[in-house]
């Protein structure tokens, strides 16, 4: 996969954790803070800094774990038409996040509870990492966070998963963790304000709508109908 | 970062209206599902397994203080949800108070949301409010704690919007100066939204331009490249037409007022750019620039949506000022209370403050002792003492006992609406400096188009399919937006940097000025000097026969106990001398001072003629006069008065001479006693007995020998010399009319800001001169460059952005550098504490 190609599912990525919404900042926002200003006392800021450094390297390990395998295991088994398959499954899981944004779909909460059994596991690591002071707790609390039962998360795991190479798996989820820095940290001197832009309906809709024209101009391409200029036309005029 | 209000859930009113809320995150619970966390034998509901995950995850590792933790950050522990209702439901039949009538009962509301720190409580604050019947839209800004909410007042009342606010840790006010904050709030969204829209065009268009791009070197379909150029082309129209606009108004307003701003370069890069690329994509030949159209918009946008965000946090101080007034008062009628709302306190009102409760009005104590917290209001740190007939002001707080006070000024006459009017002013008022960066710009507008034609030209007659490329990249790359940042950017941080030290800067260009003094003349009464007198000295009379057993301590804390009594101004100056004893029967003696018993001695003090009839003469020209404490056995002490000094002046000679300022004392009092006060401060140069005309000849005439002027003072007699003085400043106390024509105005009781906005002021001019000249330098880089068509456009436009920011985030280091700490490193203990609070 190259650039131009893996770029428009990076950006959807980063777009993805961006207007992530707000039940992330319920469930995770202020954790890290609040954890550490509680075991330590101070350096809330930098305890945010790690937990959350650890959280998005979760996610890119995670992305290049999960493509890698797809990937080699495809390669052996040799499958015929195998990356144009992967790349519908790709347009189709980019559709569904664009879904969610456009129409607040919540489809995607169902992934949750593939996630509860693979969270068992990981819990005890994480309760270690919870109850020991310091900043290593810390980061290794946030290491454990890519575990959790996230719909979204999940979601952007198999879109990562689906672009079949471990170094594409792991830019996507980069994209995807960096993506939610700016909410999750959102302290700055202009994030707050900007985070609350993101949380628009407005705003989260044209970006869904975004999302679906990129998928189906995915599949478009690859049902062999990306080269007629006309389809393409009508199809930018209705969005 | 502040979140839920947990004891909410529990509360049998919220649980009846809406659904469960998840113990965790505070979000509604979806219905279907039914998670729950067991904690000491409790369900607690939760609303998705994540939630539910890391709400275990915290209570298996024993951090579940962590919730409590949450909701002290909250401080909801402060907030009486049921009081608070209570005091709402008064307003609930207020139409006034509504909001704006928005028609077909529909009303616009906008509260002051005190606690809102984050996107997550924005978040929160949506979610609880817009589920609920009759409210139809809710906006939370979070830079200034606002919340808007569309609402229909027959289906929920005013009160259960409060509440709900209240519940969720977020105490609502009303907002003082309404129709400002809306326009702020409205300037503000404008400006979010169009740099969203540039954002994430830029995004999209990128993302097209790399594919095409990598098109051209991997082969791309003819048909995909004409899509992704006819997509790069839809998705840049409205970012050039709705985000660029403001470019092209302030391009056409300026032109129309005959001056070349530099959005006239900006509108002409993005308009060639963006007709040619249409006109090259119709032709289906040459260069497309969509990309580098979309970049510049976006990074353009930034800079302004920046500089915008940091005036308006300048005026966030009125907004938080708005949280200092309390919605309502509790009135003394005869002997009921009750409470009122604020709008309906009348001047002359007896009120009662509670212990923790913030004065509702500026007035005076009638009954009752006890400290106050101006900390809000001036900066003071130290709880200051209040007894009956002291003054306090409207917004401080009630620390100690619960007092009496009468209403003096209300509303619009506070001083709290005086400060909020002040910070008002000052936002809106552009500076001189900034007015001459302008200017600066307007020049530099036409050289950089001058060179823009000639390098067409040039590029013309070299090669003629450069040419746009190039013209383009100079355009770009010298937009002198560094350069008009660099003197509002560093003003707007200094100014906040004041703020919070206590001092208001009205006319930001006046630090100029601040900075260049070499000179600083002060008012003696009310400026150095804080009107207030204070014992100089007691006298006791050898032959009174207490004379031996109670000392002139003794004297000291008998006069103490009697003035205790008294609302005289005098009567401060005993405050805290000696053990407490206790006065009674205590009754004043018209005009002339009180009689009374302490320790079942009957005493008398006051004028001389009260306590000493045909007794010693005044034989010392008091300022106040002195005070005579006395029985039938004769008089006891004599205690002479002198005009107390006002805090700092000491330090402040010192560090304005280390400044190189020289200090001139400039009084209409007599000789003496300036004197006097100018040597307790150790100023040399003293002028007295000056008429407010001496006072300003005196300043012209420094002026006149080249000197730039520093006047302090506190507006009686001197309101002309201040308006002279090539800067000004206020001290607390002063006229209101003189706060309005001075420069600076000290909210803070000491002298010490006098120094501390002198050094900022220096700093200012420091950085405010690096901007200057990085911008210079950058250009001087970038130009040839562009020029030679060495730069792509689109690396013009990140050259020009990375120049910008540069000068912002430089600018920002003013608003929390520590140069006050650093330069107090030589005073006392006391005096670092000041500064280091800043």
């Amino acid at each position: 996969m190259n650039l131009a190609e893996w770029l428009p599912i990076g950006v959807t990525a980063f777009l993805a954790g961006l207007l992530g919404g707000g039940h992330c900042f319920g469930m995770c926002a202020g954790i890290a803070g609040g954890l550490g200003a509680l075991s330590t006392g101070r350096g809330a800021w930098v305890s945010a800094l790690l937990f959350n450094g650890g959280r998005v390297l979760s996610y890119a390990l995670l992305g290049a774990v999960f493509a890698g395998v797809l990937g080699q295991a495809a390669e052996a088994l040799g499958v015929p038409g195998w990356s144009r398959g992967l790349r519908a499954v790709t347009a189709v899981l980019i559709a569904m996040v664009g879904l969610r944004f456009t129409f607040d779909w919540q489809g995607l909460a169902r992934i949750e509870r593939l996630g509860a059994g693979l969270w068992a596991r990981i819990s005890p690591l994480a309760r270690r990492a919870a109850s020991r002071p310091g900043f290593f707790g810390r980061f290794a609390l946030g290491l454990t966070w890519g575990f959790l039962p996230c719909g979204l998360v999940y979601t952007m795991l198999l879109t990562a998963t689906s672009t079949g190479s471990a170094p594409s798996g792991f830019l996507t989820m980069l994209a995807f963790g960096l993506g939610t820095l700016p909410a999750l940290l959102g302290m700055t001197l202009w994030a707050p304000a900007l985070a609350g832009f993101l949380q628009e309906r407005g705003t989260r809709r044209l970006v869904g709508m975004g999302l679906l024209l990129l998928a189906a101009w995915t599949l478009l391409v690859l049902w062999g109908l990306g080269g007629g200029l006309e389809h393409a036309h009508h199809g930018m005029h209705h969005g | 970062m502040a979140v839920a209000a947990l004891s909410s859930s529990a509360s049998p009113a919220a649980s009846a209206a809406a659904p469960d809320l998840c113990f965790h995150c505070g979000e509604p619970c979806p219905p279907a599902t039914r998670l729950f966390v067991e904690r000491d034998e409790q369900r607690l509901p939760v609303c998705c397994a994540g939630c539910q995950a890391v709400s275990e995850l915290i209570f298996s590792s024993g951090l579940a203080r962590y919730y409590r933790f949450r909701e002290g950050q909250a401080r909801t522990a402060d907030l009486d949800v049921d009081e608070l209702l209570d005091a709402w439901s008064r307003c609930d039949e207020r139409r006034a108070l509504w909001g704006r009538d928005l028609g077909g009962g529909r009303f616009d509301l906008l509260l002051q949301t005190e606690g809102v720190r984050c996107a997550a409580c924005s978040w929160l604050i949506r979610s609880r409010l817009e589920p609920r019947d009759g409210i139809e839209r809710v906006q939370v800004d979070v830079g200034s704690g606002y919340t808007r909410i569309t609402w229909r007042p027959e289906r929920i009342r005013l009160s259960e919007i409060a509440a709900t606010l209240a519940r969720s840790g977020y105490r609502p006010h009303l907002p003082l100066a309404e129709d400002e904050e809306r326009g702020r709030l409205r300037e503000r969204r404008d400006a979010l939204l169009r740099l969203g829209v540039a954002g994430l065009g830029m995004m999209q268009v990128m993302m097209y331009a790399v594919g095409l791009y990598a098109g051209e070197s991997l082969g791309i379909s003819a048909g995909a490249e004409r899509f992704l150029e006819w997509t790069s082309l839809l998705v840049t129209l409205p970012v050039v037409l709705y985000a660029g606009r403001p470019f092209f108004e302030g391009a056409v307003a300026g032109l129309q007022m005959g001056r070349m701003g530099m959005d006239v370069p900006v509108s002409l890069a993005i308009g060639i750019a963006f007709v040619s690329s249409c006109v090259n994509f119709f032709r289906g030949a040459g260069e497309v620039y969509f990309d580098s159209v979309v970049m510049f918009v976006f990074f353009l946008s930034a800079a302004r949506t920046v500089q915008l965000l940091q005036r308006h946090r300048n005026l966030q101080g009125g907004a938080a000022l708005a949280r200092l007034l309390p919605e309502w008062a509790q009135r003394v009628d005869g002997d009921r209370l009750e409470t009122v709302l604020l709008g309906d306190l009348r001047e002359g009102d007896r009120v009662r403050v509670t212990p923790g409760g913030p004065f509702p009005a500026d007035g005076h104590i009638l009954e009752g002792r006890t400290r106050v917290d101006e900390a809000l209001l001036t900066g003071e740190s130290c709880w200051l003492e209040r007894v009956p007939g002291d003054a306090v002001v409207g917004g401080s707080l009630n620390r100690d006992h619960s007092v009496d006070m009468v209403v003096s000024a209300i509303g619009q006459d506070t001083t709290v609406s005086a400060l909020g009017r002040l910070l008002l002013q000052a936002g809106g008022r552009e500076g001189r400096g900034a007015g001459l960066a302008e200017r600066t710009a307007g020049f530099f507008v036409a050289a950089v188009l001058t060179i823009a034609v000639l390098t067409g030209l040039a590029w013309w007659s070299i090669d003629p399919t450069r040419v746009l490329p190039t013209v383009l990249a100079v355009l770009v790359v010298s937009c002198p937006c560094a350069l008009s940042l660099a003197f509002p950017a560093a003003l707007a941080a200094a100014g906040r940097r004041l703020l919070r030290d206590g001092i208001l800067l009205t006319r930001a260009d006046s630090l100029e000025a601040l900075a260049a003094a070499d000179r600083a003349v002060f008012d003696k009464t009310g400026t150095l000097t804080a009107g207030r007198p204070e014992l100089a000295r007691v006298t006791l009379n050898p032959d009174h026969p207490m004379a031996e057993t109670l000392g002139e301590h003794g004297a000291r804390a008998v006069a103490a106990a009697l003035e205790t009594h008294s609302a005289h101004p005098l009567a401060r100056a005993f405050r805290g001398s000696g053990a407490p004893l206790e006065a009674v029967d205590v009754q004043a003696i018209e005009h002339r001072g009180l009689q009374g018993r302490v320790d079942g001695q009957a005493w008398r003090i006051g004028s001389a003629a009260l306590v000493c009839p045909g007794g010693p003469t005044v034989d010392e020209a008091d300022a106040a006069g002195p005070v005579w404490l006395g029985n039938d056995a004769g008089w006891l002490a004599r205690f002479s008065m002198r005009d107390g000094l006002r805090e700092g002046g000491g330090r402040l000679v010192e560090r304005l001479a280390d400044r190189g300022l020289r200090v001139t004392v400039a009084s209409g009092d007599t000789l003496d006693a300036v004197c006097r006060v100018a040597k307790r401060l150790g100023i040399q140069d003293i002028h007295a007995e000056l008429s407010p005309e001496g006072k300003m000849a005196l300043v012209r005439a420094l002026q006149g020998q080249g000197h730039t002027v520093l006047m302090v003072g506190d507006g009686v007699n001197d309101g002309p010399v201040l308006a002279a003085a090539d800067v000004s400043m206020t001290v607390p106390g002063a006229t209101e009319l003189a706060n309005s024509a001075a420069d600076l105005i000290l909210t803070g009781a000491s002298l010490d800001g006098v120094g501390a906005a002198v050094d900022l002021a220096r700093e200012t001019r420091r950085v405010v001169r690096q901007n200057l000249a990085w911008a210079v330098a950058y250009n001087l880089l970038a130009l040839p460059l562009a020029v030679s068509g060495q730069l792509a456009p689109w690396m013009a436009a990140l050259g020009m952005s990375a120049s910008s920011l540069l000068v912002v985030l430089n600018s920002a280091r003013l608003a929390r550098g520590c140069t006050l700490a650093v330069t107090a490193v030589d005073a006392p203990v006391k005096d670092a504490g000041q500064a280091v609070r800043a």
